[in-house]
């Protein structure tokens, strides 16, 4: 400690705002950020969304497997669709009810859908019977093709 | 620059914190003759806290089943962003901990550090190592691998060695008669929550006494 000071007194003080000053300080500063950059940038980079694979797959469920009066749920780009076979054919909509985006449940003793959140009712065709919505279900376009019915 | 000196400035003036940080931290001096090998125990404690951070980290992504377990790590390996770096990192930290807590207890044992005033360090020491171990241990069946999977079978079968009670406590141990994800699920919460827990607090203990008897000054 004491060796450190007296070198200090063998020469004149510099100025604090000399140019070798401010570049011992740049030098300290970069290499500090350099440092801090490396332990923050792997962590902001593992907190990303990481890539899923196979996330946005088409739905393909074979027709006989399709039973009237029956529903079949389905996840489609993370987002629950739910097919339904009625007397005129399979009818797809989006599960997530209109009022606050619970997902339907599909009730075969009624032929219709509820609500588990607020008591929605929604008849077979997606229409609104009672609870506290005004919209009908979200129909989703699909395709028949070699006896599948796919969602795309 | 000048923002971070007020914002201290608001602070100092409320709490009054300058003179205890000149105590304890800016003119606290290290004594001269304190070679490097005195940082042992300060770098064990380093590679822990690496650990909390990055296993804080690995949580984010890790399933505690054995139908999952596997596929989850494989997942932070192969599809989180540098999640192999995290990884690695934590594997590695382990067992820097184990090589740094055992040269720092060589060095304590070898300058007969631990004797009066400072036999608890060394009790709480020892505990440390066997808790730092145990972390360790459990750490290794989590990612559900061969190796975890027969490691953790041939570990837990050494308390089979006590008599009379023996097969008891490796029953109590693997929470069955074999490993499985009951083994898995135990070993989970030993891992991250309450070995942690436990050594979180003999560390306190630890530090605290090395603040009140001051550290052993070489010659």
């Amino acid at each position: 400690m004491n060796m450190a000071s007296d070198h200090a007194h063998d020469r004149p003080h510099e100025p604090p705002s000399s140019g070798r000053r401010r570049f011992c300080q740049a030098c300290i500063g970069g290499a500090a950020a350099i440092t801090v950059g490396t332990v923050v940038y792997p962590i902001v980079a593992f907190l990303k969304l990481p890539v899923r694979l196979g996330e946005s797959k088409p739905v393909q469920i074979p027709l006989d497997r399709l039973i009237p009066g029956q529903a079949y749920y389905a996840d489609f780009h993370g987002q629950q669709v739910v097919v339904v076979m009625s007397e005129s054919g399979p009818r797809v909509f989006n599960a997530s009810c209109t009022h606050l985006g619970c997902n339907v449940v599909w009730d075969t003793a009624h032929s219709n859908f509820h609500c588990p959140c607020h008591g929605a009712v929604f008849s077979g065709e997606g229409q609104v019977v009672s609870g506290p919505v005004s919209a009908p279900l979200l129909e989703i376009p699909f395709e028949v093709k070699e006896g599948n019915l796919i969602i795309s | 620059m000048s923002v971070i000196r007020r914002i201290y400035g608001w602070i100092d003036n409320r709490f009054d914190v300058t003179p205890e940080l000149e105590k304890n931290v800016t003119k606290k001096w290290v004594p001269r003759t304190l070679s490097w090998a005195g940082c042992f125990g300060g770098l064990a404690f380093f590679t822990f806290l690496v650990q909390v951070f990055t296993g804080m980290l690995l949580l984010m992504y890790y399933k505690p089943h054995p139908e999952s377990a596997w596929d989850s790590v494989t997942f932070i390996k192969s599809n989180v962003t540098m999640g192999w770096l995290v990884q690695r990192i934590h594997a590695v930290a382990a067992n820097l901990m184990i090589a740094l807590v055992l040269m720092h207890m060589a060095r304590i044992a070898y300058y007969k550090i631990y004797r009066t005033p400072r036999e608890l360090h060394w009790v709480s020491g020892v505990l440390l190592l066997l808790l730092t171990t145990m972390m360790a241990f459990t750490g290794y069946l989590l990612p559900w691998t061969q190796l975890s999977y027969w490691g953790a079978k041939v570990g837990t079968e050494i308390p089979s060695a006590i008599p009379i009670i023996g097969t008891d406590v490796v029953e109590w141990v693997r929470r069955g008669k074999a490993i499985s994800g009951e083994t898995l699920g135990f070993f989970f919460s030993l891992h991250i929550w309450i070995l942690p827990a436990i050594m979180s607090a003999f560390m306190g203990m630890h530090f605290v006494m090395i603040r009140r008897t001051g550290i052993s000054k070489p010659l």
